[in-house]
């Protein structure tokens, strides 16, 4: 065998010198990589996310006692400084947008392990189960991200990946995210500075109600109740595997496990409530569901001021599920309260921190001096105030408003000429950014100074010869997190525009006056925008949030409502006869057409037009009919089989009826409506027709039942239309409730609320002729 | 495991560990036992077939040898008394019995490839022509063993090598399987010669310090001309080429010559790395690219590009091709009738048509990929046949052939004429290739591509073009550097410490960073690994 030549002997002198350099190398070299590691990991702003994250790490060791998990329906709906003031209660939120289940359970496990001796209860939002499709592979990287490197997140991104490079994308950022090269900007460089995140506790504070945004009218009613009790729906079946581990991990670790729904506007079926339902008794699971009677009504839920968009829970909506939550915790789940406790100190400064961020921010939402809201949001909460003046925002200002723009620093807009272009940055109370451009066509410096500026200011610093306006003022800078913003302000000689983008989004309000943007400096959101028309006014008007159903009590007619109210309290009308019809509909809701009647009656001044088509007597109970006969309403109280029949229940509560026989038309006409009504003998139809809304349009549907319309007499304004069509009494019930009336002859008849009245149906040559008359108008 | 995943360096980092700890009489095996895992992670089953491919040309050559090894006993047998004509003749039954056992070696090596690689080519060809007779060939769609293309030409090399007695059959099948799937090249080469890598192979390397550091700077390189800028490249380049109709004039030459520097990228990249990993166990594998964007003609081009396929097509294609039987007599026909200008260059001229014809279907298996190479070897032809013609013109025109103007001419037509090329290989389909071929040239006026909107609906963003030309330059410098011959990595040896560890640091983080992997790129797979 051919002799192999050996190494060569090490050579010690290269081995000392090589090894240190080599190690020395790889040192740099991990230490650059771990740089590059902390640039390219986004930080989600989105739904409170980095908060949530980093606050939960803030969190003393052993101190949770509860822990909320789910999706972004959780994160806007539980706000654990609140479960703190009022039950001692020492919860963390920690649910992120759309959090797959997967996630869930490894955060109720990274949970445990940073909590171990306190951790008693967990609180799961089931959307995720019910969620047919499973969520897209970024939202397990938001939801997981952050999660510290520990057993449990190695775990998790080991069930994740299929290889070891995509193992290595979970828990090395930069695999996942070094291509965010190209879109890094300042914010990237500066995102680690320390920040406070533990008092948001993972709740994500949200202003915002569905009422400004969107029409009540056409928001979804609530469930209320469920009236298929078989209906299931499917399930996702990724999200149930992890339900399964959630509960045993539970029940391994002595953790009360709770499930719940949030409340939802037209979100929820009855299908999706047995599934849960039936998935939670088979395992044991206590389930809340806040999207059904009784527990929606417990918590006093309406979508259009307690969400942002039907199913997001704004803060009044998370201050209602809150409260109810937190009581059950503390009854239910046996939470101890921790408010005296020592160890729990931070709870109380957590709680301190959250009132100095957010009162100021709650209070200016209903604030109506342009000043006192520029003032307190600029005094506190580590806010960034965006002020563009738009088209004319002088006329109206007060003196003491001008002192208070300028003891803020705030000199262009305490010195703001007519149409002049204004825009300022305010950042945690500093004006950082401020420049103004004088309107060319208004009077000269000395008359303007006479006119607007009162005369303890001082004016030698500025100087009217120089930036005059010929185009909108456009002030560029960049924000403390390094996002850039363009404020851009047009006099009304010079483009009449407000623009406020931040990066490429606008946010100003866009109205004349001053525009104010407020962005949180924390949370890199804009929490809250407004205008203050200081041309027409010194003060805005602000809406009024009373409850429309509570004026209306203390006498206020419909027409008087706000547009708001008016549309708010339509919703509200809407909400609660459609439950009420969802009662009916399980039996457990009688008199029903009765008390529709009397929602209106005696309120509002609003007019209630009555018909049948085809056959309405069926949908009376007997309860119906006892209580429609002691309201006045004695033609429609002893209704016969198939018989036609129109009824009013005017403003004042007058009630005028027409009922005729099965073979006849009944009809009424006055100048502001007009009525007919055929049962199925007599033709099978209905007509509804209101003069302010144009004669031509019948309001009548091809629904058989009893169609009612109720509307503002005054302006026209549809308030409610129902159709009564479920059938609560049989045709013999019928015939023998209306055997002993007195022979039916077709006539009209006004009835008094409270008389009962004796023949309603006396003949009335004049009248029938009358309503012949009329239906033949009408045809 | 591509080159560019986690794992084929941590399988390198293994291996080398491997491979230096290992006693040196066993070096060998390591490298043989990590070249069949290799394989068999990428291609699991599919390992016969290489095995397979080894044990026939293993075979053949050891056969071919004795063969000749018996003809050479005959002729020692016959004496020195006897005749020439009995020598001669002893040799020509040597030869025709040993060229027997090499066909039989060659049919069956290369009769897998055209099996695997090129039947349902050969069917869908064939459907047309036996359609009347009610035949349809099926289809098998058959999976293509790493490399195939890559070790069947080394494969037919060594068994030729051995034919001509050029280099000793190999005795150790072990070893040899080791030659024809060292795991560095069985990917994409180069395809190496078994006189310059086996004894490389067989014989124990020592650890060096340096020479490892040097194979790791080259992997380096390959991993930025492939990830930086091949795969961020591939992306426009797809797009224009996917959707061509939409595209004219400039626009469908400057994808052109984007797939050009995409290929060149990622063959070259992929050849750095495989030649720096070798590098660090201590074997030198063959060059495979030269600068070929400094090439001044398209013969001077196929010196520079893909140098070991041309080695190969010179040595075993247009050599035995122009120098057999056959060809020298067409030459003395065509003489006779075409005349000495023509006659003389006609068995040339006909071996380079084939050649390239080859080379275009090596490429694979499309008329596409023929009509590519035939480009090639048009442009070859007119070297062979008019280079005076060329030498008139220039002297007419009273241009310096050696300026630096008509250096950098030349350079840009070669360019020119391989970026048409490419239109056939990277164009979706020959019918495709030919109507961009067409739009080049017809419809040069539309300059859309200039706008923002145009380059960011090619799927980069504007940042990205501009690391895409910076990376670019940086290439074409390395390439200026190596073109005047200095040795890049060298001159950073002898830089002081603190700027060898910046460009070093600068370098892995390029990758790093700029590098198009994971999860939010598609990263292509190496073009050539395909072949």
């Amino acid at each position: 065998m051919r002799e192999i030549p050996k190494d060569p002997p090490p050579n010690g002198k290269r081995a000392r010198t090589v090894v240190p350099k080599v190690a020395l190398f790889g040192l740099i070299l991990a230490l650059l990589l771990a740089g590059a590691n902390v640039l390219f990991q986004p930080v989600w702003y989105e739904w409170n996310n980095y908060h949530t994250h980093h606050g939960f790490y803030q969190q003393p060791p052993n101190t949770v006692e509860a822990v909320s998990v789910g999706a972004s329906l959780t994160v806007n709906s539980l706000i654990p400084t609140q479960m703190y003031e009022e039950q001692g209660v020492c919860a963390y939120n920690l649910a992120t947008e759309w959090q797959p289940m997967m996630a869930s359970y490894y955060w109720v496990k990274e949970a445990y392990r940073k909590h171990p001796q306190s951790l008693k209860t967990v609180l799961l939002d089931v959307s995720q189960i019910r969620k047919a499709q499973s969520p897209a592979l970024s939202l397990y990287h938001k939801a997981l991200d952050n999660m510290e490197l520990s057993p449990v997140k190695v775990e998790a991104a080991q069930e994740l990946s299929k290889d070891v490079d995509e193992l290595l994308t979970y828990l090395v950022p930069a695999f996942a995210y070094h291509d965010r090269w190209s879109t890094l900007d300042y914010s990237d460089f500066i995102k680690n500075q320390p920040v406070n995140s533990a008092f948001y506790r993972g709740y994500n504070v949200n202003y915002d109600q569905l009422l400004n945004v969107t029409d009540p009218d056409a928001v979804a009613t609530p469930l209320i109740t469920v009236s298929d009790t078989k209906a299931q729906a499917k399930l996702n079946a990724d999200s149930l595997v992890y339900f399964e581990r959630l509960v045993t991990f539970c029940r391994q670790n002595n953790l009360q496990l709770v499930c719940f729904s949030t409340p939802t506007s037209g979100s929820w079926s009855d299908g999706e409530h047995n599934a849960i339902q039936s998935l939670a008794d088979r395992y044991g699971v206590a389930f809340l569901d806040f999207g059904i009677s009784p527990l929606l009504q417990e918590i006093d839920f309406n979508p259009n001021l307690d969400t942002i968009d039907g199913s997001h829970m704004g803060y009044t909506g998370a201050v209602k599920l809150t409260s109810w939550i937190a009581r059950y915790l503390r009854e239910q789940c046996q939470l101890s309260d921790v408010r005296n406790n020592p160890a729990y100190a931070f709870m109380q400064e957590e709680v301190t921190d959250w009132h100095q961020k957010f009162d100021p921010l709650h209070a200016a939402l209903t604030e109506k001096d342009p000043a006192k809201y520029l003032k307190d949001l600029a005094s506190s909460g580590n806010y960034t105030l965006l002020i563009t003046v738009m088209n004319e925002g002088s006329n109206k200002l007060t003196h003491a408003q001008r002192k208070t723009f300028w003891d803020m620093g705030l000199t262009g807009l305490a010195t703001l000429g007519i149409r002049d272009c204004y825009a300022a940055i305010v950042d945690d109370g500093k004006v950082v950014e401020q420049d103004t451009k004088k309107d060319t066509s208004t009077a000269p410096p000395n008359d303007l100074t006479a006119l607007v500026y009162p005369p303890y200011m001082a004016y030698d610093g500025i100087s009217f010869d120089k930036d005059l306006a010929s185009s909108p003022l456009v002030l560029k800078s960049v924000l403390r997190d390094g996002k850039g913003v363009t404020l851009t302000s047009g006099g009304a000689n010079t483009g009449a525009t407000s623009s406020c983008l931040i990066g490429s989004a606008e946010n100003s309000p866009k109205s004349r006056g001053i525009n104010v943007v407020v962005y949180d400096n924390d949370t890199h959101h804009v929490v809250n925008t407004a205008c203050f028309d200081t041309y027409a006014a010194a003060t805005r008007e602000v809406a009024d949030r009373t409850s429309p159903e509570e004026l209306i009590a203390q006498g206020k007619p419909y027409s008087s409502l706000t547009p708001e109210q008016k549309s708010l309290y339509r919703y509200n009308m809407r909400a609660l006869h459609t439950a009420r019809t969802q009662q009916v509909i399980q039996g457990t809701h009688v008199p029903y057409v009765a008390q529709f009647l009397q929602d209106y009656a005696g309120n509002a001044n609003v007019r209630v037009l009555l018909t049948v088509k085809d056959e309405a007597a069926q949908v009376l109970s007997a309860e119906d009919c006892q209580t429609l006969a002691e309201m006045g309403f004695t033609d429609l109280a002893t209704l016969g089989y198939r018989e036609s029949y129109c009824g009013v229940q005017d403003p004042d509560d007058t009630i005028i009826e027409q009922r005729t026989s099965a073979s006849e038309v009944a009809a009424l006409k006055e100048q502001d409506y007009s009525l007919q009504s055929a049962g199925l003998e007599a033709g099978n139809y209905a007509t509804i027709r209101i003069a302010a809304s144009g004669l031509g349009t019948n309001h009548a549907t091809e629904q058989r039942g009893l169609q009612a319309v109720v509307y503002d007499p005054d302006s026209g304004d549809i308030i409610e239309k129902v159709v009564f069509e479920q059938v609560l009494r049989t045709p013999e019930e019928v015939v023998a409730a209306t055997a002993t009336r007195p022979a039916t002859t077709t006539g009209t008849s006004q009835g008094v609320p409270g008389q009962v009245a004796g023949d309603a149906t006396a003949t009335d040559a004049a009248a029938q002729a009358a309503a012949a008359q009329a239906a033949e108008e009408v045809m | 495991m591509s080159f560019t995943d986690i794992a084929f360096f941590a399988f390198v980092g293994v291996t080398v560990l491997a491979y230096f700890i290992t006693p040196k009489r066993f070096r060998w095996i390591t490298l043989l036992v990590a070249s069949l895992a290799f394989y068999w992670i990428n291609s699991g089953w599919l390992l016969l077939i290489l095995l397979g491919t080894c044990t026939v040309t293993f075979g053949c050559a050891l056969w071919i040898e004795a063969s000749n090894k018996r003809g050479k006993e005959e002729l020692k047998a016959l004496g020195k008394k006897a005749s020439r004509a009995d020598k001669k003749n002893l040799r020509a039954k040597t030869k025709k019995r040993s060229r027997r056992i090499l066909t039989v070696g060659v049919v069956l090596v290369l009769g897998a490839l055209l099996l695997l690689k090129y039947y349902d080519f050969f069917a869908d060809n064939a459907a047309g022509l036996l359609k009347p007779f009610g035949i349809r060939p099926p289809h098998f769609a058959f999976l293509l063993p790493l490399g195939i293309s890559f070790y069947t030409l080394q494969a037919i090399a060594y068994m030729t090598d051995v034919f001509r007695g050029k280099v000793t059959a190999d005795r150790n099948f072990c070893k040899f399987t080791l030659f024809m799937s060292f795991f560095p090249q069985i990917v994409q080469g180069p395809i190496p010669r078994h006189g310059q890598l086996a004894k490389q192979l067989y014989e124990p390397h020592s650890f060096d310090y340096t020479r490892l550091c040097h194979g790791a700077q080259l992997a380096l390189w390959g991993l930025f001309q492939k990830m930086v800028i091949a795969d961020r490249l591939a992306t426009p380049v797809s797009q224009v080429f996917e959707n061509y109709t939409q595209y004219h004039g400039l626009m469908l030459f400057l994808a052109a010559a984007g797939y050009g520097l995409q290929v060149y990228t990622d063959f070259s990249g992929g050849m750095d790395i495989a030649r720096g990993v070798a590098q660090m166990l201590g074997i030198e594998l063959e060059l495979n690219f030269k600068q070929p964007y400094f090439s001044i003609s398209i013969e001077d081009f196929w010196r520079r590009w893909h140098i070991t396929l041309g080695s190969w097509m010179k040595n075993y294609v247009f050599y035995p091709l122009s120098l057999s039987k056959a060809f020298a007599g067409l030459s003395r026909k065509s003489r006779r009738f075409l005349g000495d200008f023509v006659g003389k260059r006609l068995p040339p001229i006909l071996a380079m048509f084939t050649v390239y014809f080859l080379v275009g279907f090596w490429h694979g298996a499309d008329w596409k990929y023929i009509m590519y190479g035939v480009w090639n070897g048009i442009f070859l032809v007119a070297g062979i046949l008019l280079p005076e013609q060329y030498a008139k013109w220039t002297d007419r025109l009273h241009i310096d052939r050696e300026s630096f103007y008509w250096r950098t001419f030349q350079i840009v037509r070669t360019f020119v004429i391989c970026t048409l090329g490419r239109l056939f290989s990277r164009g979706e389909t020959l019918e495709a290739a030919w109507q961009m071929f067409g739009s080049i040239f017809t419809e040069w006026s539309n300059l859309t591509f200039l706008s923002e909107s145009t380059r960011l609906t090619l799927g980069l963003t504007e940042r990205d073009w501009i690391l895409l030309f910076a990376a670019v330059m940086v290439l074409l410098w390395v390439d200026r550097k190596h073109e005047h011959g200095i040795r890049l990595r060298e001159a950073i040896d002898r830089q002081r410490l603190p700027l060898r560890w910046v460009i070093y640091y600068g370098g892995i983080l390029a990758v790093y960073i700029f590098g198009v992997w994971g999860p939010a790129y598609d990263a292509a797979s190496f073009i050539y690994g395909q072949f």
